[in-house]
């Protein structure tokens, strides 16, 4: 689906970088990813490897002391990076909004699940006459009855303040939606609705996602493409099913070996060796190779870039 | 020493919390019992009641009625030397291995610290070689912590020296509290590998309390479901993750996200498919949620039985529920 469509999203050559006491931190270096409109574009990692700072990017909400160093965001015709203050408000919740993982953050404790809606919905647009109709309208599309109109956050479970989230980052159109680990902190079972409520938009709405998690199943639950990222970079890129069936990657694979999966039995999971490098004086070369089953002197030398392999996009020199 | 003897016996646990005025039953009626050596998940939701079971084992939540017996001795958890002696056999790790250590001590001075309380070694070189063989085990080195404080840790090395401060003292059973949720993946195998090898080595009785069914399914020999603090099944975890005979387990396993296996994500997962006066109503605590649900279910609550050898479930209608997947 996502190859024919036109890319919503272009990142060229990004790199956001922290400074620090101990020196300047690179949390993303060198990105380029196209996000194409209509698809789940899943972006996996562990903590620390960039995934939230390159989601943050295209908000420019990059936290401070976060910087972009060079490259650049584009959404469809405007270049997200050099966007006036003016328009950045609007580009913001009108074109891309984010939902986060602890919902109850994101929610005024003392104002109702309506009130918040629409306020919302008056600050972009004075015009808005018919919010009321309109809220029962998002609530019902995020799967919550109206009569929650009323309630105030404390009122809801998690699974529903988290609805009541994805709904309020709908409520201007937005053509893209971030969803940073939306459903960690939430039970297994309130987790599959979440999901399927993220799917069922994409499918009646035309809604694209970029889903940020460190969980590799939980995306390939739903997304149509992986990146995965390791250490400020995307080290692999593909659609979901080639991702997780024979990945290409070795810290993908590595990945893939170290969580149990139900219902295998005769699984024996390992984890990865050592521990993520720090991203103030990271490795030479390849940025995993210290932790890499397949090291070979190149990797310790030169970095390799992303490239196309025979089933995905891969950043390793045993594939060439 | 034989290695069918019971080692941890559970007898109508009941824990109660007052939540604003309205009594809680955390953990609601529990049995259970654990042999010598086995490696026993407790799955649930939160609120379930199965870190609060845990705690309750070693006294950190204070059982209001039922029993807890350690190798044929009965826990009186007001008696200050009970739970010394409960101690000495039952240590806990907790999921957050940051705050599980004192900041100011070195991470070998809180290892060897419940050694001097328990008075072990009176031997100060012989604790010293002790704590050394420990860290070995879960896979530190003693002369590299030496210095070492918890903040120069990772997470994961962290939640080794947890596992090893627990196990100084050679307790019989371990009680681990969702010991890997806060790790990262790829750390997570090492500490799993780590409480396996340990079980076979040490023999050492383990109660793993998870919300991750997957992680269960691979360390557990045998998982318990619970739900609103009551066990609602038990068995042998192979058979409870591919024949499940209680509706909530089956709801549970649909819902984990399978990295290799093609998943439908239309299902209903709300809950309140009935409405039901939960002040009232003293059926089947899954009744709202339950997707089957017959008459008997609204008039008691079922009680765990054995459907197949070793595999119970408390259900009316459990074989019901098989046939419905």
């Amino acid at each position: 689906m996502s190859a024919n469509s036109a890319p919503l999203v272009e990142i060229h050559d990004l790199t956001i970088a922290y400074s620090t006491p101990r020196g300047e931190l690179r949390a993303v270096e060198d990105v380029n990813l196209s996000v194409f409109k209509g698809e789940i574009l899943g972006l996996v990692g562990e903590s620390g490897c960039g995934k939230s700072t390159l989601a943050s990017a295209l908000l420019r909400m990059i936290p401070v002391p976060g910087k972009i160093v060079n490259g650049s965001v584009r959404f469809g015709e405007i270049d997200v990076i050099s966007l006036r203050q003016d328009d950045l408000r609007h580009f913001r919740w009108e074109k891309v909004s984010m939902i986060f993982q602890s919902a109850m953050n994101a929610l005024d404790p003392v104002r109702t699940v309506c009130s918040q809606i629409t306020e919302t919905i008056h600050e972009h647009n004075s015009m808005g006459g018919e919010s009321l109709d309109r809220v029962k309208q998002l609530l019902e599309s995020v799967g919550l009855s109206p009569m929650h109109m009323y309630s105030y956050p404390h009122q809801l479970s998690g699974g529903m303040r988290q609805r009541v989230a994805i709904a309020l980052a709908l409520c201007l159109n937005p053509q893209l939606l971030i969803a940073d680990e939306p459903t960690t902190a939430l039970d297994v079972v309130v987790q599959a609705g979440i999901l399927t409520t993220l799917k069922d938009l994409q499918e009646r709405l035309g809604l694209t996602v970029v889903l940020i998690t460190h969980d590799l199943s939980l995306a390939a639950a739903i997304c149509d493409r992986i990146a995965v990222m390791y250490a400020g970079k995307i080290v692999e890129l593909g659609e979901t099913e080639k991702i997780t069936v024979r990945p290409e990657h070795p810290y993908t694979e590595a990945l893939i070996n170290s969580v149990p999966e139900l219902g295998d039995t005769k699984q024996k999971i390992q984890g990865i060796a050592g521990s993520p490098p720090s991203l103030i004086s990271p490795p030479t070369g390849c940025r995993f190779h210290p932790r890499c089953k397949y090291v070979f002197e190149r990797c310790m030398q030169h970095e390799p870039s992303l490239v196309r392999a025979n089933r995905t996009d891969v950043a390793c020199w045993l594939r060439g | 020493m034989n290695s069918k003897t019971t080692v941890l016996q559970v007898n109508d646990l009941t824990v109660q919390f007052d939540q604003e005025g309205r009594l809680v039953k955390a953990v609601d009626h529990v049995d259970l019992e654990l042999v010598h050596g086995e490696i026993l998940a407790l799955v649930g939701e939160s609120g379930s009641g199965k870190t609060t079971l845990g705690r309750a084992i070693v006294g950190l939540a204070r059982p209001n009625s039922g029993s807890v017996i350690i190798d044929g001795v009965k826990v009186d958890y007001r008696r200050a030397g009970d739970l010394r002696l409960l101690w000495r056999k039952v240590q806990m790790i907790f999921q957050d291995p940051y705050s599980a250590f004192d900041p100011l001590r070195t991470i070998v001075e809180s290892v060897l610290l419940p050694l001097h309380k328990f008075g072990i070694f009176q031997n100060d070189t012989l604790a010293r070689e002790h704590v050394e063989r420990v860290l070995n085990s879960v896979g530190l080195n003693y002369n590299e912590l030496e210095s070492k404080y918890p903040h120069e840790l990772s997470g994961g090395q962290r939640q080794r020296a947890a596992i090893a401060r627990a196990l100084v003292v050679s307790p019989r059973v371990l009680i681990a509290d969702e010991p890997v949720s806060m790790l990262d993946v790829s750390l997570r195998a090492g500490i799993l590998d780590i409480l396996k090898d340990l079980n076979e080595k040490n023999g050492v009785t383990v109660v793993f309390v998870t919300h991750d069914l997957a992680v269960a399914q691979y360390i557990s020999d045998r998982i318990a479901v619970m739900y609103k603090g009551k066990i609602v099944e038990l068995g042998s975890s192979t058979e409870v993750v591919r024949e499940p005979f209680h509706p909530y387990t089956r709801l549970l396993l649909k819902s984990v996200p399978r990295l290799k296996a093609k998943q439908e994500w239309r299902f209903r997962t709300d809950s309140g498919t009935r409405a039901v006066d939960l002040t009232t109503f003293t059926g089947c605590n899954f009744y709202p949620r339950c997707p089957i649900g017959v008459d008997d279910c609204t008039r008691g609550e079922p009680r765990l039985q054995e459907v197949k050898p070793g595999h119970w479930a408390a259900c009316y209608t459990p074989l019901l529920a098989f046939a419905e997947s």
